[in-house]
């Protein structure tokens, strides 16, 4: 037994919608995010397993159809095989989809990595109306192919022992070529000798590779060949090739190549693959005439979403009601037993008033994620993507836009903005990217939760929430259009995406998703929530004051909150949220707010806590808002307005400053337009309602 | 030729060539979209994206993109 484990590093690449994720997961014991829609995994992950002594390092890449990198998502991929070499890399092929997904085969191939194929899916097959005869698959291929059921947790054993294999080279593996043909093969022969010629060296790409990447113009490649002194030599050439190519087969070069590769798996799935009945789609396409229907798809999307609001607020009340009552309890208890004195104030206001208000609609949000995972692990998404194109085109989005859109509004602006890496336009992605923020995230919620709660009559609670999320959607649209039309002019990328089958959605699957992100919730709570808290709750407790004499308690509190750091900083922006209806409690709320969406809810809770005279008998934060005639619903509505609009919270705009290629003026803009944005619309709805007189 | 925007619903129809520009083009190839290749269409509305069957997969595809596809007939109506 030596002790020294041997390192092997595998990287995972297959299609969207593979089931790549949930092998992923099976082999780290990692939980991470899946969901029947295609571009959950955007960015690359990893994880670790021992097994047999060795240490299997596997990186999840994303979900790509092809490695010709022309979006970011393939370009991730295709930069992790090429820079990192990987010692194996698995193809996981959804095998009731055998031809598409072995495209991508093709061009693992291509790249020197020993491949081994996971047939995932694999119990999928004979529903489908043909089997698969894996050794003639293995065979013909070169490869070791090991079927698989990601869901069921089968053949992953038998997964690692051919990965190790292939490792320890106890199986040769084959290079398997496609047949490109003579003519493309002669075209890619010129190429390689121009290249031998002026002694070109890419990154130790082989010549064969590159020739064949730059006939097919691969942006990447292209990107590195532009640089060379023999630049133009090279581009002539490959020029000279393509129109060669063009006249022979009138078709251009990529298109023949990708067909020579199509060619090469047909013939392998031929000679594999035994077809036993017709597959007629049957079922998924009766659901999809209704539910993708040009007149009933708007409607029933728009039935779904309101269906998802009105089962969050009529389950989750209750619960959220004796959460409520909790943490009323925990900051009398708290007050009870801690001495009258900066040590209470801390626990009772800045702890439990600010925390506590956050956590107090973790119900709320917990059946709000449960909620959407029903819609998103049945394959639903993917079909709201395709109804609302129709609509997104009109404004500049388009239906590939939807899904980042989609992911920020089930959870976070983060991944959303990290999803549209899928899309392959610049222009499509920065403006999806700046209207993505626009989207009620899980940590802006609890906002308008709050709000809706107190101003507005418990029956409507639903109807609230989802005309909020409705507007957030107009919001978003229209900013996409003014972007569209005054920044960014061109043409919007047309877009192609695969609709996966149906599938019903596990109790297990879903209550599993829906604790992930509810516990990521939880722990934001207790961390980055707890810690602003608290500086909040020490910006209104410095620096103290001496209460005159014949002052009231009231008065002291209040006019302690008034002189500290963060009532002063409030009463200075003050005049710039005055007419929006807010005082200067609104205005340090929202700017709290920028740390993390959360944020706006527990410092109004530690601001109300902190004016409460009797800790003993403190009204939910909800009461003290109904009971403050500072605010009224048009106020209120006013707030929401601004919330929804202003800008994304730090992280999110970090991750914005980072995808949009470090760009500063993408960033500084996004910062101008949404504040300005913001501050119109809460001016709009606030002076127009006075004159309106609501 | 028919563009497959005109191609009804319910039919199966093989593409001829694809129109328009590179990018798109290499797209639609990747996806399996390639001359004499079969397609069936599964729900076409005349407005807005259209579903079809490709290679065994179920796919959306743009209006404007569809319109650069062009196609001939196969074999006449399903059902």
């Amino acid at each position: 037994m030596s002790g020294i484990k041997k390192r092997i590093l595998v990287a995972l690449a297959g299609n969207p919608n593979s089931g790549k994720s949930t092998l992923f997961n099976n082999l780290t014991g990692s939980r991470q995010h899946i969901g029947n829609y295609p571009g959950v995994t955007v960015e690359k992950k990893e994880g670790r397993t021992t097994y047999k002594g060795y240490e299997v390092v596997f990186v999840d890449l994303p979900g790509t159809y092809s490695l010709s990198a022309r979006s970011e998502d393939e370009m991730v991929a295709r930069n992790f095989i090429v820079d990192e070499k990987p010692d194996v890399v698995v193809h996981v092929v959804d095998a009731s989809n055998l031809e598409r997904n072995m495209y991508l085969f093709t061009q693992l191939s291509e790249l020197d990595v020993p491949v081994v194929l996971a047939m995932n899916m694999s119990d999928m097959v004979e529903g489908k109306g043909y089997t698969i005869n894996y050794e003639i698959l293995s065979k013909s291929l070169g490869k070791p192919v090991v079927p698989t059921v990601g869901n069921k947790n089968k053949g992953m054993s038998k997964l690692l022992e051919a990965v190790i294999a292939v490792y320890e080279k106890m199986i040769t593996v084959s290079k398997t070529k496609v047949d490109y043909g003579l003519e493309i093969d002669l075209e890619r022969t010129k190429i390689a000798q121009v290249l031998s010629k002026n002694n070109v060296k890419l990154n130790g790409y082989s010549k064969e590779w590159l020739s064949l990447k730059l006939l097919e113009k691969d942006p990447i490649v292209d990107g590195h060949i532009k640089g060379l002194d023999c630049a133009s030599e090279i581009e002539w050439q490959i020029e000279k090739s393509r129109q060669h190519l063009r006249q022979h087969f009138g078709d251009d070069a990529e298109v023949l190549i990708a067909d020579r590769r199509y060619g090469f798996v047909s013939g392998v799935c031929m000679e594999a693959v035994k077809q036993t009945t017709e597959d007629r789609h049957d079922v998924s396409d009766k659901i999809d005439k209704v539910i993708m229907n040009r007149f009933l798809g708007l409607p029933i999307f728009a039935l779904v979403m309101y269906g998802i609001f009105k089962f969050t607020f009529t389950f989750s009340e209750p619960v959220v009601g004796w959460f409520e009552k909790f943490f009323e309890w925990l900051s009398s208890l708290a007050s009870s037993v801690i001495p009258e004195g900066l040590i209470q104030s801390f626990v009772v206001d800045g702890i439990i008033g600010g925390v506590g208000g956050v956590l107090g609609f973790f119900p709320l949000v917990l059946f709000m994620f449960f909620a959407i995972a029903f819609f998103e692990d049945s394959g639903y998404m993917a079909r709201a993507a395709f109804v609302m194109d129709r609509i997104m085109h009109k404004f500049g989005l388009h239906g590939k836009s939807f899904l980042p859109m989609m992911i920020s509004t089930n959870g976070c602006a983060v991944p959303g903005i990290m999803a549209t890496r899928t899309l392959d336009s610049k222009k499509d992605r920065l403006i999806t990217m700046m209207v993505t923020p626009f989207m009620i995230c899980g940590a802006k919620l609890p906002i308008f939760a709050l709000f809706i709660g107190a101003f507005f009559p418990a029956e409507h609670g639903a109807n609230m929430m989802f005309l909020m999320y409705a507007l957030s959607v107009i919001i978003a649209f229209v900013s996409a259009w003014v972007l569209k039309t005054f920044v960014f002019k061109g043409e919007t990328a047309h877009f192609v995406m695969e609709l996966p089958p149906y599938r019903m959605p596990t109790i297990q699957g879903l209550l599993l998703k829906m604790w992930e992100r509810g516990w990521l919730y939880i722990q934001k709570a207790g961390t980055i929530i707890l810690l602003i808290s608290i500086l909040i709750w020490a910006g209104f407790t410095f620096p103290q004051i001496e209460p005159k004499d014949g002052m009231s308690e009231e008065a002291v509190a209040a006019a302690q909150m008034e002189q500290s750091v963060a009532g002063r900083l409030g009463k200075f922006v003050e005049p710039v949220v005055e007419p929006l209806g807010m005082d200067w409690r609104g205005g340090v709320a929202l700017m709290a707010g920028v740390a993390a969406k959360e944020v706006v809810v527990s410092t109004l809770g530690t601001i109300y806590s902190l004016g409460e005279v009797d800790p003993e008998d403190a009204a939910p934060l909800k009461e003290s808002l109904q009971n403050d005639p500072a605010w009224s619903p048009l106020k209120a509505l006013a707030f929401l307005m601004f919330s929804l609009i202003y800008l994304p919270c730090f992280v999110a705009m970090a991750v914005f400053y980072r995808e949009s290629g470090s760009s500063w003026k993408w960033t500084s803009f996004l910062v101008f337009w949404t504040t300005v944005m913001a501050w119109c619309a809460a001016f709009i709805v606030y002076q127009g309602g006075r004159i309106l007189g609501v | 030729m028919n563009r497959l925007t005109g191609v009804k619903t319910g039919r199966r129809v093989v593409l001829v060539s694809i129109e328009g520009g590179r990018c798109a083009e290499m797209r639609l190839a990747e996806m399996g979209f390639l001359p004499g290749v079969e397609i069936q269409m599964v729900n076409n509305s005349g407005i807005g994206p259209l579903t079809v069957i490709i290679k065994g997969t179920k796919l959306a595809l743009g209006h404007g993109l569809a319109r650069k596809i062009l196609v001939k007939e196969e074999q006449q109506c399903l059902e």
